[in-house]
């Protein structure tokens, strides 16, 4: 059974001594001055691709996922095997690869979340708070009542 | 065909004076002085009196005209004789040069009977009445072509004085004079067939109307599908994702990651009827009962091993993450289940491995 698992992507450099790697992609040897390590294996840095957006991984980051006999990049693996879920503002489905904004138990769109009132996003340090499971800025739960809801600090 | 004509400030008003009288001669006068007013009116009467306007044009279909006739035609309002040569023997179209041929020509082999026609014709073919000829004198009748003779009465609406009728035309561009007794040669586009249609009052109006809804509803459809093309990229993985694709791209690709897709489908698939070794046992038992089935098994298989990450709850600590941790690395179903049905199926898997 082939597990997930988070692979380290190295870069090396050739050896010149010792016989050539050949690489995992191509089936060539490796002349680059580069190359790539993973799976212990040796690739061309063009060789090691993910699967589904073609992007080189030596580029993107360091790690790699490979699932089904494939290789993919982090964000193609949560794309194709991750969960998904729903939005809490806008009851749309939050693909598994996207930023989110999370808030006790629920879920938000980057974009979404934002004081559903002013439509005003949220500084770094802002304080907000969920009433009746909306999201408000200080202003308008302040503005709202003065009871004693649950307040979150934000960031 | 003595409609009034509305006496424009300044310039028309003479001619008003003359279009008003019955005389037979004023009859051309009129004609000649709509033909001018309409030069002059700047467009103002686009909706009032436009079929009066076009039934005369189209009775006056021979006309030369230019601006310079015109001018000296309104000046000289008195000697009305000379004013109707100006303007009613020909009507120049818009280009300086760039007259039209028309059929109204015929009329002229009418010419024993010093029958004034109107005509459109090129600069080199003299007409029997020169344009300018200010000394003729005898009784002249406007020859009225048939009613349908619109071209010239289009020719008419480009022609230099006429400048300003073009407003009347939606699709016309803005380059006109604002003076109509001094009416610009330079007229920088020429007028589309459909665009040289006046409002006739009979088929014309329609046809612009016509092709407008046409030109709307086109464009409209094309921002549908131009739509419909982005939310197609939105869906298709690139790197970078904003990457700008051309149509024929993102179709391509689009082939391409739903084979990929369907391939993928079909291998996870088959990766499950090929059986896991270890807990999975009732495995190929379950194949029967569908995809469903299928994903929960791979979930439960998936589960064993990671069973320790699950631990882990979701806590509000407000920081943007991916929506999938960790954790989520081994769940392959799609469906929503809950963590505590993952959890709660990770420890049954791991009782029966312990068995």
């Amino acid at each position: 059974m082939v597990f997930d698992k988070e692979e380290s992507v190295s870069l090396v450099p050739l050896q010149s001594k010792g016989k050539p790697r050949v690489c995992a992609g191509c089936n060539r040897r490796i002349m680059d001055r580069f190359m790539l390590q993973a799976l212990d294996r040796y690739w061309h840095e063009d060789c090691l691709k993910c699967a589904c957006c073609d992007c080189r991984l030596g580029d993107v980051g360091s790690t790699l996922y490979t699932r089904a006999n494939l290789i993919l990049c982090h964000k193609d693996y949560l794309r194709l095997f991750g969960m998904t879920g729903n939005c809490a503002a806008c009851s749309k489905v939050i693909p598994a690869f996207e930023m989110v904004m999370r808030a006790r138990e629920n879920v938000y769109h980057l974009d979404c979340f934002a004081c559903q009132l002013c439509s005003q996003r949220f500084c770094v340090g802002d304080k907000f708070f969920l009433k009746n499971n909306m999201i408000l800025c200080q202003l308008d739960y302040e503005g709202g009542h003065q009871n004693g809801n649950s307040a979150d600090q934000a960031l | 065909m003595m409609e009034k004509l509305k006496p424009e400030v300044g310039q028309l008003s003479p001619m008003g004076k003359e279009c008003k009288s019955p005389h037979h001669d004023s009859m051309t006068t009129s004609i000649a002085g709509r033909v001018s007013g309409e030069g002059c009116e700047a467009g103002g009467e686009t909706q009032e009196a436009a079929s009066a306007n076009s039934a005369e044009r189209d009775r006056v279909p021979g006309e030369r005209c230019n601006g310079t006739i015109l001018f000296n035609a309104v000046t000289k309002e008195t000697a009305y004789h000379s004013e109707q040569k100006k303007e009613v023997p020909v009507i120049e179209l818009a280009r300086r040069g760039g007259l039209v041929d028309i059929k109204a020509r015929e009329l002229t082999a009418d010419g024993n009977h010093r029958i004034q026609t109107t005509e459109l014709c090129r600069p080199p073919i003299q007409l029997p009445l020169p344009s300018r000829d200010p000394l003729l004198s005898e009784t002249r009748m406007v020859q009225l072509s048939q009613p349908g003779f619109s071209l010239p009465a289009r020719a008419m609406l480009y022609s230099n004085f006429a400048q300003p009728l073009a407003t009347m035309n939606s699709g016309y561009g803005g380059e006109m004079e604002q003076y109509g007794m001094y009416p610009s040669h330079r007229i920088k586009r020429r007028p589309a067939p459909y665009e040289i249609e006046i409002n006739d009052g009979n088929g014309s109006q329609p046809k612009i109307v016509r092709r407008i809804f046409t030109n709307s509803r086109e464009r409209w459809r094309q921002q549908n599908v131009n739509g419909a093309f982005a939310d197609l990229r939105q869906l298709i993985p690139t790197h970078p994702p904003d990457k700008k694709l051309s149509k024929n791209e993102i179709l391509r690709l689009a082939m391409k990651y739903i084979n990929f897709l369907a391939k993928l489908l079909d291998d996870q698939e088959g990766v499950l009827e090929a059986g896991d070794s270890g807990g999975i046992v009732g495995a190929r038992t379950h194949e029967a009962r569908g995809e469903g089935l299928v994903r929960e098994e791979l979930l439960q298989g998936m589960l064993s091993p990671s069973n320790s990450s699950c631990g882990s709850l979701l806590d509000g600590d407000g920081s943007p993450d991916s929506y999938t941790d960790d954790q989520d690395l081994s769940i392959g179903s799609r469906r929503p289940t809950s963590r505590g049905l993952h959890h709660h199926s990770g420890l049954h898997i791991d009782e029966q491995n312990q068995r």
